[in-house]
Protein backbone atom coordinates (compact mmCIF):
# COMPACT_ATOMS: atom_id res chain seq x y z
CA UNK A 1 0.00 0.00 0.00
CA UNK A 2 1.27 3.16 -0.77
CA UNK A 3 0.37 7.09 -0.99
CA UNK A 4 2.24 10.47 -2.26
CA UNK A 5 2.49 11.73 1.63
CA UNK A 6 4.49 8.68 2.62
CA UNK A 7 6.55 8.53 -0.45
CA UNK A 8 10.11 7.71 0.41
CA UNK A 9 8.37 5.27 3.37
CA UNK A 10 8.60 1.78 2.50
CA UNK A 11 5.11 -0.46 1.78
CA UNK A 12 2.84 0.29 4.47
CA UNK A 13 0.94 -1.96 5.90
CA UNK A 14 -2.45 0.62 6.94
CA UNK A 15 -3.00 4.35 6.24
CA UNK A 16 -5.06 6.31 8.54
CA UNK A 17 -6.60 9.59 6.38
CA UNK A 18 -4.09 9.03 2.93
CA UNK A 19 -6.17 9.78 0.50
CA UNK A 20 -7.62 13.05 -0.20
CA UNK A 21 -4.54 14.89 1.67
CA UNK A 22 -4.50 18.28 1.16
CA UNK A 23 -2.80 21.46 1.95
CA UNK A 24 -5.57 23.81 2.88
CA UNK A 25 -5.90 24.17 6.51
CA UNK A 26 -7.84 21.71 8.37
CA UNK A 27 -11.80 22.33 9.32
CA UNK A 28 -12.60 21.68 12.90
CA UNK A 29 -15.88 20.83 13.38
CA UNK A 30 -16.64 22.95 16.13
CA UNK A 31 -19.91 21.30 17.36
CA UNK A 32 -18.35 18.22 17.91
CA UNK A 33 -19.21 16.73 20.57
CA UNK A 34 -17.23 16.24 23.49
CA UNK A 35 -16.92 12.23 24.84
CA UNK A 36 -17.10 11.58 28.38
CA UNK A 37 -14.36 9.12 29.16
CA UNK A 38 -14.54 6.96 32.48
CA UNK A 39 -12.37 4.40 34.06
CA UNK A 40 -12.24 2.43 37.26
CA UNK A 41 -9.83 0.27 38.68
CA UNK A 42 -9.99 -1.40 41.63
CA UNK A 43 -6.52 -2.64 43.16
CA UNK A 44 -4.82 -1.39 39.58
CA UNK A 45 -7.30 -3.54 38.17
CA UNK A 46 -9.97 -2.14 35.55
CA UNK A 47 -13.30 -2.56 35.72
CA UNK A 48 -15.13 -1.68 32.50
CA UNK A 49 -18.70 -2.52 33.83
CA UNK A 50 -18.72 0.15 36.85
CA UNK A 51 -17.15 2.76 34.21
CA UNK A 52 -19.85 2.36 31.64
CA UNK A 53 -22.25 2.35 34.90
CA UNK A 54 -21.06 5.83 36.20
CA UNK A 55 -20.67 7.41 32.48
CA UNK A 56 -24.48 6.66 32.96
CA UNK A 57 -24.48 8.09 36.24
CA UNK A 58 -22.65 11.06 35.33
CA UNK A 59 -24.32 11.82 32.24
CA UNK A 60 -27.88 11.71 33.95
CA UNK A 61 -26.69 13.91 36.85
CA UNK A 62 -24.94 17.10 34.47
CA UNK A 63 -28.04 16.82 32.29
CA UNK A 64 -30.27 17.17 35.02
CA UNK A 65 -31.85 20.52 37.05
CA UNK A 66 -29.33 20.09 39.96
CA UNK A 67 -32.33 19.14 42.13
CA UNK A 68 -31.06 17.83 45.28
CA UNK A 69 -31.80 14.43 46.05
CA UNK A 70 -32.03 13.10 49.46
CA UNK A 71 -28.51 11.75 50.29
CA UNK A 72 -29.17 8.08 51.34
CA UNK A 73 -27.24 5.77 54.07
CA UNK A 74 -23.97 7.72 54.65
CA UNK A 75 -20.82 6.09 55.18
CA UNK A 76 -17.89 7.88 56.26
CA UNK A 77 -15.17 8.52 53.78
CA UNK A 78 -11.82 5.83 54.13
CA UNK A 79 -8.96 8.32 52.71
CA UNK A 80 -7.55 6.58 50.24
CA UNK A 81 -10.53 3.98 49.75
CA UNK A 82 -12.24 5.55 46.97
CA UNK A 83 -10.52 8.52 45.11
CA UNK A 84 -11.94 9.99 42.31
CA UNK A 85 -10.78 12.55 39.94
CA UNK A 86 -13.21 14.84 37.47
CA UNK A 87 -12.03 16.55 35.04
CA UNK A 88 -13.79 19.02 32.45
CA UNK A 89 -17.40 18.97 34.10
CA UNK A 90 -17.83 22.46 34.94
CA UNK A 91 -20.31 22.28 37.75
CA UNK A 92 -19.93 24.32 40.74
CA UNK A 93 -18.19 23.17 43.87
CA UNK A 94 -21.75 22.06 45.76
CA UNK A 95 -22.55 19.65 42.39
CA UNK A 96 -19.88 18.58 42.37
CA UNK A 97 -19.56 17.45 45.72
CA UNK A 98 -23.29 15.72 45.25
CA UNK A 99 -22.10 13.82 42.27
CA UNK A 100 -18.83 12.67 44.22
CA UNK A 101 -21.27 11.40 46.40
CA UNK A 102 -23.28 9.54 44.60
CA UNK A 103 -20.52 7.81 42.83
CA UNK A 104 -18.66 6.92 46.03
CA UNK A 105 -22.29 5.68 46.75
CA UNK A 106 -22.49 3.39 43.34
CA UNK A 107 -18.76 2.21 43.78
CA UNK A 108 -19.58 0.79 47.59
CA UNK A 109 -22.79 -0.95 45.72
CA UNK A 110 -21.16 -2.50 43.02
CA UNK A 111 -18.28 -3.69 45.50
CA UNK A 112 -20.57 -5.26 47.90
CA UNK A 113 -22.77 -6.83 44.88
CA UNK A 114 -19.03 -8.46 43.49
CA UNK A 115 -18.41 -9.48 46.75
CA UNK A 116 -21.87 -11.03 47.54
CA UNK A 117 -21.09 -13.13 44.20
CA UNK A 118 -17.74 -14.23 44.85
CA UNK B 1 -9.68 -1.95 48.27
CA UNK B 2 -8.46 1.13 46.55
CA UNK B 3 -10.42 2.77 43.84
CA UNK B 4 -9.26 5.12 41.30
CA UNK B 5 -12.10 6.86 39.38
CA UNK B 6 -11.37 9.10 36.10
CA UNK B 7 -13.62 10.89 34.39
CA UNK B 8 -12.49 13.23 31.44
CA UNK B 9 -14.04 14.96 28.45
CA UNK B 10 -11.75 13.76 25.83
CA UNK B 11 -11.95 15.80 22.53
CA UNK B 12 -12.62 13.77 19.73
CA UNK B 13 -11.28 16.34 17.51
CA UNK B 14 -7.64 15.01 18.61
CA UNK B 15 -8.44 11.42 18.53
CA UNK B 16 -7.63 9.25 15.72
CA UNK B 17 -7.83 4.98 14.87
CA UNK B 18 -5.39 2.70 16.61
CA UNK B 19 -4.88 0.44 14.00
CA UNK B 20 -5.07 -3.39 14.96
CA UNK B 21 -2.27 -5.35 14.07
CA UNK B 22 -3.83 -8.10 15.04
CA UNK B 23 -6.54 -7.69 12.43
CA UNK B 24 -3.57 -7.69 9.46
CA UNK B 25 -1.64 -10.70 8.30
CA UNK B 26 1.73 -12.06 9.80
CA UNK B 27 3.67 -10.74 12.91
CA UNK B 28 5.20 -7.69 12.27
CA UNK B 29 6.64 -5.56 12.32
CA UNK B 30 4.04 -3.51 10.79
CA UNK B 31 4.14 0.44 9.22
CA UNK B 32 1.33 2.92 9.77
CA UNK B 33 1.08 5.54 7.70
CA UNK B 34 -0.79 8.75 9.61
CA UNK B 35 -2.38 11.83 7.79
CA UNK B 36 -3.06 13.82 10.84
CA UNK B 37 -4.79 17.53 10.30
CA UNK B 38 -1.30 18.80 9.85
CA UNK B 39 1.32 16.36 9.65
CA UNK B 40 2.15 13.19 8.16
CA UNK B 41 3.41 10.27 10.68
CA UNK B 42 5.04 6.53 10.09
CA UNK B 43 4.13 4.74 13.25
CA UNK B 44 5.85 1.02 13.44
CA UNK B 45 4.78 -1.18 15.91
CA UNK B 46 6.74 -4.27 16.70
CA UNK B 47 5.60 -6.89 19.22
CA UNK B 48 8.40 -7.30 21.93
CA UNK B 49 8.70 -10.60 23.70
CA UNK B 50 10.01 -8.95 26.73
CA UNK B 51 7.28 -6.41 27.44
CA UNK B 52 3.89 -7.18 28.86
CA UNK B 53 1.05 -6.20 27.82
CA UNK B 54 0.57 -3.71 29.94
CA UNK B 55 3.92 -2.14 29.22
CA UNK B 56 5.07 -0.24 25.77
CA UNK B 57 8.33 0.90 24.58
CA UNK B 58 7.49 4.46 22.85
CA UNK B 59 10.16 6.07 20.79
CA UNK B 60 9.87 9.31 18.25
CA UNK B 61 12.41 10.31 15.58
CA UNK B 62 12.20 13.18 13.15
CA UNK B 63 14.58 15.44 11.44
CA UNK B 64 12.17 18.31 11.12
CA UNK B 65 13.77 21.48 12.45
CA UNK B 66 10.31 22.17 14.73
CA UNK B 67 10.18 20.87 17.99
CA UNK B 68 8.01 17.79 17.92
CA UNK B 69 7.45 15.80 21.58
CA UNK B 70 5.62 12.85 22.74
CA UNK B 71 3.97 13.15 26.35
CA UNK B 72 2.75 9.88 28.24
CA UNK B 73 -0.31 11.17 29.68
CA UNK B 74 -2.21 9.91 33.11
CA UNK B 75 -5.58 11.19 32.73
CA UNK B 76 -6.52 11.12 36.77
CA UNK B 77 -3.79 13.24 37.54
CA UNK B 78 -4.52 14.93 34.52
CA UNK B 79 -0.75 15.37 33.85
CA UNK B 80 2.04 14.80 31.76
CA UNK B 81 3.79 11.39 33.59
CA UNK B 82 6.70 11.46 31.04
CA UNK B 83 8.12 12.63 27.73
CA UNK B 84 10.17 12.13 25.13
CA UNK B 85 11.14 14.97 22.16
CA UNK B 86 13.57 15.96 19.19
CA UNK B 87 16.37 18.19 20.44
CA UNK B 88 14.65 22.01 19.73
CA UNK B 89 12.19 20.85 22.56
CA UNK B 90 15.02 20.40 25.28
CA UNK B 91 13.51 17.62 25.74
CA UNK B 92 16.87 14.80 25.42
CA UNK B 93 15.15 11.48 25.48
CA UNK B 94 13.70 9.65 22.43
CA UNK B 95 12.60 6.56 24.14
CA UNK B 96 10.54 5.61 27.06
CA UNK B 97 8.51 3.01 28.95
CA UNK B 98 5.32 3.43 29.69
CA UNK B 99 3.17 1.21 31.44
CA UNK B 100 -0.57 1.32 31.46
CA UNK B 101 -2.26 3.63 34.11
CA UNK B 102 -4.17 1.84 37.16
CA UNK B 103 -2.39 1.71 40.88
CA UNK B 104 -1.60 4.20 42.40
CA UNK B 105 -4.08 6.36 40.42
CA UNK B 106 -1.84 9.12 39.48
CA UNK B 107 0.81 6.73 38.00
CA UNK B 108 1.29 4.96 34.76
CA UNK B 109 -0.32 6.44 31.24
CA UNK B 110 -4.15 5.94 29.87
CA UNK B 111 -2.40 7.52 26.62
CA UNK B 112 -0.07 9.48 24.72
CA UNK B 113 -0.55 12.72 23.11
CA UNK B 114 1.52 14.51 19.98
CA UNK B 115 2.67 17.66 20.73
CA UNK B 116 4.46 20.17 18.44
CA UNK B 117 6.70 23.24 19.90
CA UNK B 118 5.54 26.33 17.54
CA UNK B 119 8.26 28.71 16.87
CA UNK B 120 5.54 31.18 17.65
CA UNK B 121 3.69 32.15 19.74
CA UNK B 122 6.38 29.58 21.55
CA UNK B 123 4.63 26.92 23.47
CA UNK B 124 3.90 23.48 23.39
CA UNK B 125 0.47 22.54 21.70
CA UNK B 126 -1.05 18.79 22.31
CA UNK B 127 -1.98 18.15 18.47
CA UNK B 128 -3.26 14.66 18.22
CA UNK B 129 -4.29 11.25 20.54
CA UNK B 130 -5.45 7.86 20.41
CA UNK B 131 -8.56 6.04 22.64
CA UNK B 132 -6.75 4.95 25.97
CA UNK B 133 -8.84 1.61 25.23
CA UNK B 134 -7.32 1.20 21.65
CA UNK B 135 -4.18 2.22 22.49
CA UNK B 136 -3.44 0.16 25.50
CA UNK B 137 -5.86 -3.53 23.87
CA UNK B 138 -4.23 -2.77 19.97
CA UNK B 139 -0.31 -1.78 20.71
CA UNK B 140 0.07 -2.91 24.62
CA UNK B 141 3.57 -5.39 24.67
CA UNK B 142 4.96 -3.58 21.74
CA UNK B 143 7.63 -1.08 20.51
CA UNK B 144 6.22 1.73 18.68
CA UNK B 145 7.52 4.22 17.42
CA UNK B 146 6.56 7.56 15.73
CA UNK B 147 8.57 8.90 12.91
CA UNK B 148 7.36 12.37 12.49
CA UNK B 149 7.87 12.80 8.32
CA UNK B 150 6.14 16.46 7.92
CA UNK B 151 4.73 19.16 9.95
CA UNK B 152 3.92 21.03 6.70
CA UNK B 153 1.21 18.71 5.31
CA UNK B 154 -1.48 16.28 6.41
CA UNK B 155 -4.89 15.11 5.56
CA UNK B 156 -6.65 17.71 6.59
CA UNK B 157 -9.10 15.44 9.05
CA UNK B 158 -9.49 16.34 12.34
CA UNK B 159 -9.88 12.65 14.24
CA UNK B 160 -13.52 13.42 14.79
CA UNK B 161 -13.64 13.53 10.75
CA UNK B 162 -11.70 10.70 10.13
CA UNK B 163 -13.44 7.37 8.88
CA UNK B 164 -12.46 3.92 11.09
CA UNK B 165 -9.37 2.05 9.45
CA UNK B 166 -10.92 -0.33 6.87
CA UNK B 167 -9.84 -3.79 7.78
CA UNK B 168 -11.24 -4.96 4.57
CA UNK B 169 -8.27 -3.69 2.77
CA UNK B 170 -6.31 -7.16 3.99
CA UNK B 171 -8.77 -9.22 2.14
CA UNK B 172 -8.58 -6.70 -1.66
CA UNK B 173 -6.23 -8.26 -2.70
CA UNK B 174 -7.45 -11.82 -2.55
CA UNK B 175 -7.47 -13.80 -5.75
CA UNK B 176 -4.19 -11.46 -7.07
CA UNK B 177 -2.50 -13.78 -8.85
CA UNK B 178 1.40 -13.28 -8.85
CA UNK B 179 4.79 -14.77 -10.54
CA UNK B 180 8.15 -15.03 -8.65
CA UNK B 181 10.13 -15.94 -11.87
CA UNK B 182 9.31 -19.86 -11.28
CA UNK B 183 5.81 -20.42 -9.82
CA UNK B 184 2.28 -18.57 -10.04
CA UNK B 185 0.89 -17.76 -6.24
CA UNK B 186 -2.43 -16.74 -4.88
CA UNK B 187 -3.28 -14.00 -2.43
CA UNK B 188 -5.76 -15.00 0.48
CA UNK B 189 -5.90 -12.83 3.52
CA UNK B 190 -2.51 -10.92 3.16
CA UNK B 191 -0.25 -14.29 2.51
CA UNK B 192 0.24 -16.20 -0.78
CA UNK B 193 0.26 -19.65 -2.23
CA UNK B 194 2.09 -21.45 -4.51
CA UNK B 195 0.50 -22.89 -7.11
CA UNK B 196 1.88 -26.18 -7.94
CA UNK B 197 -1.02 -27.67 -10.57
CA UNK B 198 -2.35 -25.23 -13.08
CA UNK B 199 -5.47 -27.03 -12.99
CA UNK B 200 -6.73 -24.88 -10.20
CA UNK B 201 -5.75 -21.45 -12.13
CA UNK B 202 -8.67 -22.49 -15.18
CA UNK B 203 -10.88 -23.85 -11.96
CA UNK B 204 -10.60 -20.78 -10.02
CA UNK B 205 -10.87 -18.51 -13.09
CA UNK B 206 -7.62 -16.92 -12.99
CA UNK B 207 -5.70 -15.69 -16.15
CA UNK B 208 -1.93 -16.41 -16.23
CA UNK B 209 -1.30 -12.96 -18.32
CA UNK B 210 -3.14 -11.03 -15.36
CA UNK B 211 -0.10 -12.18 -12.97
CA UNK B 212 1.94 -9.48 -11.28
CA UNK B 213 5.59 -9.93 -9.96
CA UNK B 214 5.87 -11.08 -6.86
CA UNK B 215 6.76 -8.56 -4.34
CA UNK B 216 6.90 -10.68 -0.62
CA UNK B 217 3.86 -11.61 1.35
CA UNK B 218 3.15 -12.07 4.84
CA UNK B 219 4.48 -14.98 6.94
CA UNK B 220 0.55 -15.96 7.78
CA UNK B 221 -3.11 -14.21 6.92
CA UNK B 222 -4.92 -11.84 8.46
CA UNK B 223 -7.22 -13.21 12.15
CA UNK B 224 -10.65 -14.46 10.25
CA UNK B 225 -8.85 -15.85 7.19
CA UNK B 226 -11.40 -19.11 6.17
CA UNK B 227 -9.88 -21.51 3.73
CA UNK B 228 -10.57 -24.92 2.08
CA UNK B 229 -7.96 -26.62 0.04
CA UNK B 230 -7.98 -27.15 -4.14
CA UNK B 231 -8.90 -30.70 -4.55
CA UNK B 232 -8.20 -32.03 -8.39
CA UNK B 233 -11.14 -34.05 -9.30
CA UNK B 234 -9.10 -36.48 -11.99
CA UNK B 235 -6.30 -37.33 -9.34
CA UNK B 236 -7.40 -39.97 -6.35
CA UNK B 237 -10.59 -39.71 -4.66
CA UNK B 238 -12.27 -36.72 -4.08
CA UNK B 239 -11.45 -35.52 -0.45
CA UNK B 240 -13.62 -34.00 1.92
CA UNK B 241 -13.58 -30.32 1.74
CA UNK B 242 -11.91 -29.48 5.26
CA UNK B 243 -12.20 -26.02 6.15
CA UNK B 244 -10.59 -23.90 8.06
CA UNK B 245 -10.52 -20.96 10.10
CA UNK B 246 -6.98 -18.07 11.05
CA UNK B 247 -5.72 -16.98 13.87
CA UNK B 248 -2.54 -15.99 15.08
CA UNK B 249 -1.35 -17.62 12.08
CA UNK B 250 -2.60 -20.86 13.00
CA UNK B 251 -5.20 -23.00 11.30
CA UNK B 252 -8.34 -24.65 13.05
CA UNK B 253 -10.78 -27.12 11.85
CA UNK B 254 -14.15 -26.33 11.02
CA UNK B 255 -16.05 -29.51 10.68
CA UNK B 256 -19.22 -28.47 8.94
CA UNK B 257 -21.19 -25.57 7.32
CA UNK B 258 -23.12 -25.63 10.62
CA UNK B 259 -20.64 -24.77 12.58
CA UNK B 260 -19.37 -22.22 10.41
CA UNK B 261 -22.56 -20.55 10.53
CA UNK B 262 -22.15 -20.52 14.14
CA UNK B 263 -18.94 -18.99 14.29
CA UNK B 264 -20.71 -16.38 12.39
CA UNK B 265 -19.74 -17.26 8.64
CA UNK B 266 -21.04 -17.54 5.96
CA UNK B 267 -19.78 -20.15 2.64
CA UNK B 268 -19.21 -18.17 0.80
CA UNK B 269 -16.55 -16.54 2.43
CA UNK B 270 -14.58 -19.43 2.78
CA UNK B 271 -11.42 -19.23 -0.05
CA UNK B 272 -10.10 -21.82 -2.29
CA UNK B 273 -6.37 -22.05 -2.00
CA UNK B 274 -4.26 -24.43 -3.73
CA UNK B 275 -3.85 -28.15 -2.88
CA UNK B 276 -1.18 -28.46 -0.01
CA UNK B 277 -1.52 -24.53 1.00
CA UNK B 278 -3.12 -25.30 4.83
CA UNK B 279 0.69 -26.86 5.27
CA UNK B 280 1.80 -23.40 5.31
CA UNK B 281 0.00 -22.66 8.33
CA UNK B 282 1.35 -23.72 11.76
CA UNK B 283 -1.37 -25.28 14.38
CA UNK B 284 0.10 -23.22 17.80
CA UNK B 285 -0.64 -19.18 17.20
CA UNK B 286 1.59 -17.25 17.65
CA UNK B 287 2.49 -15.38 21.24
CA UNK B 288 -0.65 -13.29 22.44
CA UNK B 289 -3.27 -14.67 20.63
CA UNK B 290 -6.74 -15.09 23.10
CA UNK B 291 -8.66 -18.38 22.35
CA UNK B 292 -11.56 -20.04 23.42
CA UNK B 293 -13.69 -23.07 22.09
CA UNK B 294 -17.55 -21.83 21.16
CA UNK B 295 -19.24 -23.68 23.92
CA UNK B 296 -16.57 -23.09 26.99
CA UNK B 297 -16.34 -19.98 28.70
CA UNK B 298 -12.54 -20.70 29.39
CA UNK B 299 -10.04 -18.42 27.80
CA UNK B 300 -6.26 -19.60 26.57
CA UNK B 301 -3.29 -17.41 25.74
CA UNK B 302 -0.11 -18.86 23.96
CA UNK B 303 2.98 -18.14 24.84
CA UNK B 304 5.86 -20.16 24.40
CA UNK B 305 4.31 -23.01 22.27
CA UNK B 306 1.44 -23.54 25.11
CA UNK B 307 -2.19 -22.59 25.50
CA UNK B 308 -2.24 -20.74 28.74
CA UNK B 309 -5.25 -20.88 30.86
CA UNK B 310 -6.14 -17.73 32.31
CA UNK B 311 -8.29 -18.35 35.01
CA UNK B 312 -10.85 -15.63 35.49
CA UNK B 313 -11.57 -12.00 34.28
CA UNK B 314 -9.26 -10.76 37.20
CA UNK B 315 -6.31 -12.05 35.73
CA UNK B 316 -7.21 -10.71 32.06
CA UNK B 317 -7.57 -7.14 33.32
CA UNK B 318 -4.62 -7.46 35.57
CA UNK B 319 -2.49 -9.03 32.53
CA UNK B 320 -4.11 -6.59 30.06
CA UNK B 321 -5.21 -8.85 28.15
CA UNK B 322 -8.53 -7.92 26.18
CA UNK B 323 -11.45 -9.64 26.58
CA UNK B 324 -12.43 -8.13 22.55
CA UNK B 325 -9.45 -9.90 21.13
CA UNK B 326 -10.20 -13.35 21.97
CA UNK B 327 -11.28 -15.73 19.23
CA UNK B 328 -13.70 -18.02 18.71
CA UNK B 329 -13.09 -21.49 17.40
CA UNK B 330 -14.70 -24.92 17.07
CA UNK B 331 -15.43 -27.16 20.23
CA UNK B 332 -12.27 -29.42 20.57
CA UNK B 333 -10.10 -26.67 18.34
CA UNK B 334 -7.54 -26.64 21.03
CA UNK B 335 -7.72 -30.01 22.76
CA UNK B 336 -4.52 -31.24 20.62
CA UNK B 337 -2.24 -27.87 22.01
CA UNK B 338 -0.10 -28.29 25.03
CA UNK B 339 -1.43 -26.63 28.26
CA UNK B 340 -0.27 -24.44 31.01
CA UNK B 341 -2.25 -22.26 32.88
CA UNK B 342 -1.18 -18.29 33.77
CA UNK B 343 -0.97 -17.07 36.85
CA UNK B 344 -3.24 -14.51 38.41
Amino acid sequence: MTDPLFNGSKQLDGIVGGSGSQTAPAVVNGTARRTLWVKVTADGIPDPVLADDLRLLINEFVQSTGERREPGVSHPDTPGDIRIATHGLKLDPARLQELHRLMRERVREHMAHEEAEE
Amino acid sequence: MSVCVTTNYLDPQSIYPVIDPHRLAGSGPWEFGYALALDTVRITVERNPVLSRCEMRVSLTTTLTEGKEITAFNLFANNVVDRIGSAPTGVTATEMEIFKAGQPCEAGADTVVLCRWYAWPRSLTAMYTFLPQDFWDFWGGSNVNFAWLRDDLGSGLWGNQMPPFDYSQETALDRTLRWDGTNYRVVVGGMDFVVHDLAYLTAMGLDRNSAVPWAGAASFPADFTLVREFSHYRVGPIRRMRMWIVFGGAKFHIPDTQTLQALGFDPSQVNVIPEGGTSKLGTMPIDGTLLREQSSSEVFLAKSNQLLLVPNQTAMERNCLPSRLVRIVPDRALTALPRGTLGT
